[in-house]
């Protein structure tokens, strides 16, 4: 336990309280200009995931009919319907929970940063002392700047939002980019389901932040611009005009955001599929008889059986 | 169909993961380190528990019950003493950590007086020709003249002088000339008359560390990881130490020709006074931020590892150690063979230095302020001895 502790300390924290002090030191000793520096090097850092995890939604939103079939053919056998489901994601090179990589990537930064934040602006004097076992005094600048000063705005960044600002920030921005990034429901369950992500993820991060430092409810309400941008300009701003257009987003919503994306969507996916197709023509084919001469053993295993 | 179980399950996971990082490392309160003074066969010291501890130095015993600091309500978080009380005229003067300077009777701990100063008071209160100096973290030097008539305590200002950033050194003073280090890099130098800025002298980072004025010369380390030799009179600086690989937080001892500056690198480093050569340096131990005590020919430290140690003082060899298995942060008292310090599991502890440099337990068990804080003994009897 404690060789994972020095592990966690040396990989995640020590970096990350380095490039805090470092940035902080750059932009003019404010704290919070720092965090939403580093939070736009975590984005960019994590770039292709996102990207990937949009382009997995996007394929995600182009099969919908296709499972609407699926559920509406295979309506009485449910092991059936979960089987062709399986396979159509298969076929299509769909990986059902890759959109969730950076999410979970994303975990031991929120973690980290959290404990960072504590030790990076302490808010007592044994904090401090703790602080310089932390820092890499070979760096230039570090120990010019200690102690950091942690006010930002009306903020102490060390300590919780004194007023429900910060945190009702957090969840709004946290509904938004739930809106923009949830998928479309291909049933009622799935709807309800995502009508559950959509409110309790903001209303659970709100609640965070007026526990944890402001430091890191700051992170998360950059961080969530930042992704509700990146979004937009990957899968369209669609979702985010059907809220801002009160009448319209009353009538469609869920159906509206599924419609306005998976024509798109589909239409896109395909051509990407057919141009797939024409470049690995053959590879593709190769992978088809490959499928078939996986299956062709395991029926003979179940025959055994 | 998996998609939205994952979705779940990430949410559930995600909350049950910030809030056990949350649990790991919360935002810590304050908890102090206050070394101690012995007056009158009592040893005077702030507790971890925010309390004025008068105990007897040969048994462990408490004189009076703890006296706790006056706090506000709304200020419970800042319960702490961190600077050495100082004593004046039969009363206990300490700085609290939620800004106030407090006064006890020496021997009964009655509270006298408790008079809100400033924002937070990390260094210790001074006395010198009947005026009190301490250093706040809103970065005022405050100098009060104090009357004590009785059970009466009267504060009244003399002079502030404002710094750039927190002071949370203790002050020193010799002669008319007051000096202490802050957070804004600088040391400074004032008249304690009129608190006139006789000379200020930059260092490279933020000083934490109190000074040592001695013979007309200034002795401090800073966060730069350099040590500093300043005359005292024109702000010149004499030498510098360049040697550690980490910040100076304790404050340094002295004998006539060397002086021994522990560092958060581990280590403490033997320098010439006069020119600040090194003469010796330990190995590399745990952070040092409690200040040593000189026994003898022996120097006595204790380290954020848990250990107390006895070196000899011409050459840094390690003697004799004990494990005190707690964080040991606060200055180590000294008189005669016997040392006493106060370790984070809430206990002052007394250990005599034997002349083979073995450290060994002075009394029967530690003094646990926490257990006189609950109404319990103080002075377990099923404890067993460190050292």
């Amino acid at each position: 336990m404690e060789v994972f502790g020095q592990i966690w300390s040396n990989v995640i924290i020590q970096p990350m309280i380095n490039t805090l002090v470092l940035l902080y030191s750059l932009a003019f000793s404010n704290f919070g200009i720092a965090i939403a520096i580093f939070t736009i090097l975590i984005r960019g850092v994590m770039m292709p995931l996102t990207v990937k995890q949009s382009r997995q939604m996007k394929a995600m939103s182009a099969l919908q009919p296709k499972i609407k079939e699926i559920q509406g053919r295979f309506a009485n056998d449910k092991q059936k319907q979960s089987q062709e489901t399986m396979k159509l994601y298969k076929e299509q090179g769909v990986n059902p929970i890759g959109c969730l990589g950076p999410m979970f990537i994303q975990m031991p930064i929120w973690i980290g940063l959290y404990q960072a934040i504590l030790q990076t602006v302490p808010t007592t004097p044994e904090s401090l002392v703790g602080l310089s076992s932390n820092l890499y005094h070979w760096l230039p600048m570090v120990q010019d700047v200690i102690p950091l000063d942690s006010g930002f705005l009306w903020l102490d960044l060390a300590r919780p939002d004194p007023f429900p600002i910060l945190p009702v920030m957090v969840g709004v921005s946290m509904f938004l980019m739930q809106k923009m990034t949830s998928m479309p429901a291909a049933d009622d369950r799935q709807a309800s389901t995502n009508r559950m992500m959509l409110w309790m993820m903001p209303l659970m991060f709100g609640f965070f932040s007026m526990q944890f430092p402001s430091g890191l409810a700051l992170y998360w309400v950059i961080s969530n611009i930042v992704g509700i941008v990146i979004q937009g300009f990957i899968t369209g701003w669609d979702p985010l005009i059907n809220i801002l257009d009160f009448k319209k987003s009353r009538t469609t919503e869920p159906e509206a955001a599924l419609a306005a994306d998976v024509p798109h969507a589909l239409e896109e996916s395909e051509q990407d599929e057919h141009n797939t197709d024409d470049r690995k023509d053959s590879g593709g084919r190769d992978r088809n008889r490959t499928k078939r001469a996986r299956r062709r053993p395991r029926r003979g295993r179940n025959k055994r059986h | 169909m998996i998609g939205h179980k994952a979705s779940f399950a990430l949410l559930l996971s995600t909350g049950l993961l910030l809030m056990a990082s949350m649990g790991c490392s919360r935002i810590s309160n304050p908890q102090g380190w206050s070394g101690g003074v012995i007056v009158d066969d009592a040893l005077i010291m702030g507790s971890m528990d925010g309390q004025v501890l008068s105990i007897n130095p040969d048994n462990g015993t408490q004189n009076w019950p703890p006296a706790k600091i006056r706090v506000e309500e709304k200020q419970e978080n800042k319960r702490a003493v961190y600077g050495t009380p100082a004593i004046y005229e039969d009363v206990v003067f300490v700085a609290s950590y939620d800004g106030k300077v407090q006064a006890f009777a020496l021997h009964d701990g009655r509270l006298l007086e408790s008079e809100p100063v400033a924002n937070e008071f990390v260094g210790g209160p001074v006395f010198s020709e009947g005026r009190l100096f301490v250093g706040s973290s809103d970065g005022i030097m405050h100098a009060y003249d104090v009357e004590v008539n009785g059970q009466t305590v009267i504060l009244e200002k003399a002079w502030e002088f404002l710094a750039d950033a927190s002071i949370w050194s203790t002050a020193a003073v010799e002669g008319n000339i007051l000096v202490f280090s802050s957070l804004d890099h600088y040391v400074y130098a004032l008249d304690t008359e009129r608190g006139k800025e006789l000379w200020k002298f930059q260092t490279g980072a933020a000083v934490a560390a109190n000074p040592v004025l001695h013979k007309g010369n200034v002795y401090v380390g800073s966060f730069d990881s350099v040590f500093y030799s300043i005359d005292a009179f024109s702000g010149d600086e004499n030498w510098k130490f360049s040697g550690a690989s980490n910040w100076y937080w304790a404050t340094p001892v002295l004998t006539d020709k060397y002086i021994y500056a522990p560092s958060l690198d581990g280590k403490i480093y033997a320098l010439e006074i006069s020119t600040g050569e090194m003469r010796w340096e330990t190995e590399e131990f745990g952070p040092i931020i409690s200040s040593p005590a000189i026994v003898s020919d022996m120097i006595v430290f204790g380290s954020r590892d848990g250990e107390l140690r006895v070196a000899e003082l011409s050459s840094g060899m390690i003697l004799g150690s004990c494990d005190i298995d707690e964080k040991i942060e606060s200055p180590i008292t000294s008189l005669g063979d016997s040392i006493y310090f106060s370790a984070r599991d809430h206990s002052v502890r007394a250990l005599i230095i034997k002349q083979n440099g073995n450290p060994d337990e002075k009394w029967d068990s530690p003094y646990f302020s926490n257990k006189a804080e609950d109404g319990d003994d103080p002075n377990p009897k099923d404890w067993s001895p460190s050292c």
